[in-house]
């Protein structure tokens, strides 16, 4: 049942029925709110830009009776007028405004396939930005936009929102669709390994240099040994 | 079929004609064949030449007017025209919503949009102009520092600043004085006389 869930939810990503991705019962909610009908009437995607600079706060409900905020009416709108992709990757790229590239983030990861949401969401693993995010409770709290991508990539649900569901990046790999994933610290550990291995190498030319040495000691020693030998043995018969 | 011979009850409805029986007795529909009324065919023409909400949909700029009421005082009657009524009035579609989740919903609807010429279709948007308003927005909030930090205000100019105020009170407060004084005297002119008639009637009275 689940996986023709799946099927039908990524179907419809194409479908011109994206708004059906989320549940009726939260759909309704932002229907009736008042920012979806003041704000968000008639918005394009220029318009919605606007609104987006203005967000406070990542979230879907909050409170006992589940007010929609404004975060997830600008999501329902971007579903809603379903932007061409290279708008969505536009804002995945606006870097002085977070909460847009949060907004794209949540897009992709509804709408597109595992495919093209793997290699879109994992750029903000390297990203340390705070967030502030608000709970259903209506709580405040503090994330990293590497905590959301990690969450949204690895999660099947976040914030009572049920996201399709995603074969895990090993199959993907195995099969052949995606690339093992670069992380931005290679170039670091490339550049620490290089220095390692020279220091091995000097450690190893170092190690055989005190060979050569020891053995040549070895002789030196053993003649002072014999000396001393000789020594103690002229000591103990005084 | 001429239209004179369709029975009123059935102008302007859709007729399906049966066209075919399958070999399992499955019935086909021709759809394509309709009976329509005579005005009903102009109407469709007129329309087709003459398209009537051109405009696209635009988003509001302007607030809606839900908040600015909150304090105010009004007479409001409860039998009698609209306007005059208790809650939130549109002038083009003479309505009234008495809620103000309704009167959004007013708002955003298809008969209040197209007599304002839209229809209700919102237009397409490129990448580049995504990226213009990304960058126009850049370009104000920076302006807005930049003047934020170029005018730090010395303590002398603060001075003067407050001085100026001050002395505009004080020229509002003489004026006010002196208006107040004029009235007084031009008031008890009008007393005496009052009072020297209220006089004159009594002894006349007497």
């Amino acid at each position: 049942m689940d996986d023709d869930e799946q099927q039908e939810k990524q179907h419809l990503a194409n479908d011109g029925r994206q708004m059906t991705l989320i549940d009726q019962i939260i759909r309704n909610k932002v229907f009736n709110c008042r920012y979806w009908k003041e704000d968000c009437f008639g918005l394009t995607a220029v318009t919605l830009v606007d609104k987006a600079c203005k967000l406070d706060c990542v979230g879907v409900t909050y409170s006992g009776t589940g007010k929609p905020l404004p975060f997830l009416c600008l999501l329902m709108k971007l579903l809603q007028i379903n932007p061409e992709k290279e708008i969505i990757i536009e804002f995945l790229k606006s870097k002085d405004y977070k909460y847009i590239s949060a907004l794209a983030m949540f897009y992709i990861r509804l709408t597109s396939k595992p495919k093209e949401a793997y290699p879109a969401i994992e750029q903000f693993y390297a990203d340390f930005r705070k967030i502030r995010i608000r709970n259903l409770d209506g709580t405040f709290a503090i994330w990293h936009m590497d905590e959301l991508a990690e969450k949204l990539l690895n999660e099947e649900n976040i914030f009572g929102i049920s996201l399709p569901r995603y074969q895990k990046r090993w199959i993907l790999e195995e099969q052949g669709q995606l690339e093992p994933r670069k992380s931005v610290l290679e170039e670091e550990l490339q550049n620490q390994e290089s220095v390692v291995q020279q220091k091995e190498q000097e450690q190893d030319q170092v190690q055989k240099e005190e060979k050569e040495q020891i053995k040549s000691r070895s002789r030196s020693r053993s003649h002072k040994k014999h000396k001393k030998h000789n020594k103690h043995h002229s000591h103990h018969r005084k | 079929m001429t239209d004179q011979n369709i029975p009123i009850y059935r102008r302007g409805v859709e007729e399906v004609v049966k066209k075919s029986v399958d070999e399992y007795g499955k019935q086909k529909w021709d759809i394509e064949h309709k009976i329509f009324d005579k005005q009903e065919r102009e109407d469709e023409e007129y329309d087709k030449n003459n398209p009537r909400y051109t405009k696209s949909l635009q988003a509001r700029t302007d607030s809606v007017g839900i908040d600015e009421q909150i304090g105010r005082k009004r007479n409001v009657v409860k039998e009698g025209l609209k306007k005059d009524q208790s809650g939130f009035y549109c002038e083009l579609c003479d309505e009234l919503a008495t809620d103000s989740l309704s009167w959004l919903d007013h708002l955003n609807s298809i008969m209040h949009n197209r007599l304002l010429g839209m229809n209700m279709k919102v237009d397409k948007v490129t990448v580049l102009d995504v990226k213009e308003k990304l960058q126009q927005i850049k370009e104000s909030t920076t302006k807005t520092q930049v003047q934020a930090q170029e005018k730090p205000k010395s303590i002398d100019e603060i001075r003067k600043q407050l001085e100026e105020q001050l002395q505009k009170k004080k020229e509002k407060k003489q004026k006010k004085q002196s208006n107040k004084l004029q009235n007084a005297l031009t008031k008890n002119d009008e007393q005496e006389i009052d009072e020297d008639d209220l006089k004159l009637k009594q002894f006349l009275k007497k």
